[in-house]
């Protein structure tokens, strides 16, 4: 069972590979970066990293989920992104103690080679969603990897809600009180 | 003995810090320098610091970690700008330090787009 497992040397598990007689359970659990619980995962920020014979470029998990929604908002017909829950407004605790990382209607899952992203937005009222869907993926797989090198697996696209443009014309000429918000 | 509290001799480490910050700030794909959240990236001087850059002088070389704000530009990949980083840092250090830049570390801390937080 052992042997059949795949060695992924990451820096992560870079000093547990060395250690040949760990238990099966132990190396399982060390691989595994959101199982560790050591000081290190909650000290340093879960990141993407390029080590080169001149130094380490380290990308933090911010810069992946401000592209992803830098990417969505590039596409006509992407009104605006929604925040994943009323949570997102302590955002910065959920991140630190879960590993997650929201910004802006995006949460991003980066594990050691992929990302998975979750995007909820609202559209304009008008346009194809499938299209503007499969262009907002394709949009952001490409940014993100053209930036980071991360390649993505999957983007999750929730379409929350229309925005009508008549409306804002329409509210524009109104008072501001009798706005639902 | 005294001298010791307000020597003027410059410290290595700091001066280096700030001419690298300087050097940094000119460049497009960086909109600032971060000392990061977590565990704070900086040099530390007598009644100074720099964030956004540890400068660490060892007997033989310096040790640079910098950390910083991308600027969002998609024509770019970000480790290019790394690259670009640790060009100015060792050509700043060259000038001022006769001892190797190794390894210089880049850390981008976060992201920036026109017009947008």
């Amino acid at each position: 069972m052992v042997e059949q497992r795949p060695e992924r040397p990451t820096t992560q598990d870079r000093s547990v590979g060395e250690r040949s007689g760990s238990s099966a359970v132990e190396r399982v659990a060390s691989s595994v970066p959101s199982m560790t619980s050591g000081s290190t995962s909650l000290t340093r920020p879960r990141a993407t990293e390029l080590i080169t014979e001149n130094g380490r470029t380290t990308i933090a998990d911010t810069v992946v989920a401000k592209i992803a929604a830098i990417a969505a908002r590039e596409i006509p017909g992407v009104h605006e992104l929604v925040p994943h829950s009323a949570a997102s407004a302590i955002a910065g605790l959920t991140q630190r103690v879960t590993g997650d990382v929201r910004t802006a209607g995006v949460r991003v899952d980066i594990g050691e080679q992929e990302a998975v992203i979750d995007v909820r937005m609202v559209v304009e009222y008008g346009i194809s969603i499938p299209q503007v869907a499969e262009a907002v993926r394709r949009n952001i797989m490409n940014r993100i990897q053209g930036l980071t090198g991360l390649s993505v697996r999957e983007v999750n696209i929730e379409v929350t809600d229309l925005f009508f443009p008549e409306d804002v014309a329409a509210e524009a000429a109104r008072p501001a009180e009798s706005r639902g918000a | 003995m005294a001298a010791e509290h307000s020597s003027p001799m410059i410290d290595p480490a700091i001066a280096l810090a700030k001419a690298i910050a300087g050097a940094l700030v000119l460049l497009p794909g960086c909109v600032r320098l971060d000392a990061g959240q977590f565990s704070p990236i900086a040099t530390y001087g007598p009644g100074e610091r720099v964030d956004g850059i540890a400068v660490t002088v060892l007997p033989d070389r310096v040790q640079v970690t910098v950390a910083l704000v991308a600027r969002y530009d998609p024509s770019r990949s970000l480790f290019s700008l790394a690259d670009e980083v640790r060009e100015v840092v060792s050509g700043v250090a060259q000038l001022l330090i006769p001892l190797p830049v190794r390894p210089i570390d880049v850390v981008i801390t976060d992201l920036e787009a026109e017009g947008q937080g």
